[in-house]
């Protein structure tokens, strides 16, 4: 399987990219991807694609990536990750965590830690996590792994549609992905959040607050929502608003929801949007937050050659396409038991990363 | 209804064939189909009223605009519509520290 490892990989449509990306990368193999919206009126891959691409070639050392004239296809032979200070403008099509995403997974891979400045939109864009999200969700979800130091600083909000937000992202490197034996998903006992506003009435925050406090006080007495009004120059460009809800369990595992002036302008709405969004999130049970399950599955596949377990809810779409992606580029397949109330025990034995790493040179 | 079940029963037990071994699409799978929906022409009317069954519970909808990597929570009023209903909201109490231990 030597010449099977070198051959490239082949993937189809615009979707998924990120995770792609991402696997591509890490697995130092070479990816093409074809039909990028061979159909649609705006053919091929979107300005914020191409800064997604353009993020990817900062970050990375002797990447070379060739876009089809068309814009439906490219082809990536992926480089080494350096690691050190970066900063990058990020297209205002998505918000700041969409392009978090792709750094979040590749950060503890580099050979120095990594530093990355962004800029652009903190709040939400269609479906994107804010980086509210990222700091409070997908960041602990790693601390399972053994990687506790990564850290989120919000030096600037901005809302869509103009951004002006800025963060800094720093991760330290890590030798070994802890094997993780996550199967109890607790009681849950504990709700933070977060409601953040910028360029609107200071009590627009409050309000929302309040709007989810009245649904989610009869489950959890331990609830502690503070908000986050930044103001001036610090306030970005554009007005918007939104809330960012996580529950914590007894185990320490997290669910989480948001919602934003995205969806609605009245803030009572979004407060209750966002905490429905959390029921429903706590309903789909497990171990992990429905939006990182891919993040888990990744890191468990990465992980030192042992078995690691990990207890899930309803697996996403996102996350079955994720799963065959990673037989694709790793060659992991979990295991999958039954473990009833619609609960899934995922299960694979790790490639050991450092061992994917240093097949780069 | 035994029949359903079993089908239930059966697409848990073959969760991972499906993803590494069939055509389904992840969306098909994240729904809970076991065939493709090509293969569903004669129970379509079934599995029309399955889903029907099944918006109640989990009103998420594939996104429209297909440009996202999740799926899009965009109806509303199957989200208020789920989550004022009291017996929804008892089954889930459990699962905080203030609810009923389950043993």
């Amino acid at each position: 399987s030597t010449s099977a490892a070198q051959e490239i990989l082949r993937f189809s449509s615009h979707r998924f990219l990120r995770q792609r990306l991402v696997l591509c990368i890490l697995s130092g193999r070479s990816i093409r991807v074809d039909n990028i919206r061979p159909d649609d009126v705006h053919v091929g891959l979107r300005d914020y694609e191409i800064n997604l691409l353009r993020l990817v070639e900062r970050i990375t050392n002797g990447s070379t990536i060739d876009i089809s004239v068309t814009g439906t296809s490219f082809v990536l032979h992926p480089g080494i990750l350096p690691g050190g200070r970066h900063t990058h403008t990020c297209h205002l099509g998505r918000s700041i965590g969409y392009y978090l995403e792709l750094l979040v997974p590749l950060a503890p891979f580099c050979k120095k830690p990594l530093t990355v400045t962004l800029h652009g939109i903190t709040g939400s864009v269609n479906t994107d996590l804010t980086v509210d999200s990222i700091r409070t969700v997908t960041l602990p979800h790693l601390h399972m792994f053994g990687i506790e130091d990564m850290e989120l600083k919000i030096i600037k909000r901005g809302s869509a549609p103009l951004g002006g937000g800025e963060i800094t992202f720093s991760s330290p490197i890590v030798r070994h992905l802890k094997t993780i034996q996550v199967v109890d998903p607790g009681k849950i006992g504990k709700l933070r959040g977060i409601a953040y506003s910028t360029r609107v009435s200071p009590q627009f925050a409050n309000r929302m607050v309040e709007a989810a406090r009245g649904i989610l006080n009869t489950f959890v007495p331990d609830t502690y929502l503070y908000t986050d009004v930044f103001k001036g120059e610090e306030s970005g460009k554009s007005p918007g608003f939104g809330i960012t809800l996580v529950a914590q369990s007894s185990t320490y595992t997290l669910h989480s929801a948001e919602s934003s002036s995205a969806t609605s302008r009245i803030p009572e709405e979004v407060g209750v949007r966002a905490a429905r969004l959390l029921l429903k999130e706590v309903q789909s049970g497990g171990c992990v937050d429905s939006r990182h399950q891919w993040l888990v599955l990744l890191f468990m596949a990465l992980g030192k050659e042992d078995v690691g377990k990990c207890l899930f809810g309803q697996l996403t779409s996102n996350t079955v396409q994720f799963m065959r992606d990673m037989q694709a580029s790793l060659g992991v397949r979990f295991r999958i038991t039954d473990a009833g109330s619609n609960l899934l025990l995922l299960s694979c034995l790790g490639v050991g990363y450092s061992n994917v790493n240093k097949r780069v040179d | 209804a035994s029949a359903q079940l079993a089908d239930r029963l059966g697409r848990r037990r073959d969760l991972a064939s499906l993803i590494y071994g069939s055509d389904l699409s992840p969306e098909e799978i994240a729904a809970g189909k076991t065939r493709s929906s090509a293969d569903d022409a004669e129970s379509s009317r079934m599995a029309r009223e399955d889903d029907e069954f099944f918006q109640v519970k989990t009103p998420a909808r594939v996104s429209t605009q297909a440009d996202e990597d999740f799926d899009v929570e965009d109806d509303f009023d199957a989200l208020e519509a789920t989550w004022t209903d009291p017996a929804m909201l008892e089954s889930i109490r459990s699962m905080f520290i203030t609810g009923p231990s389950d043993n």
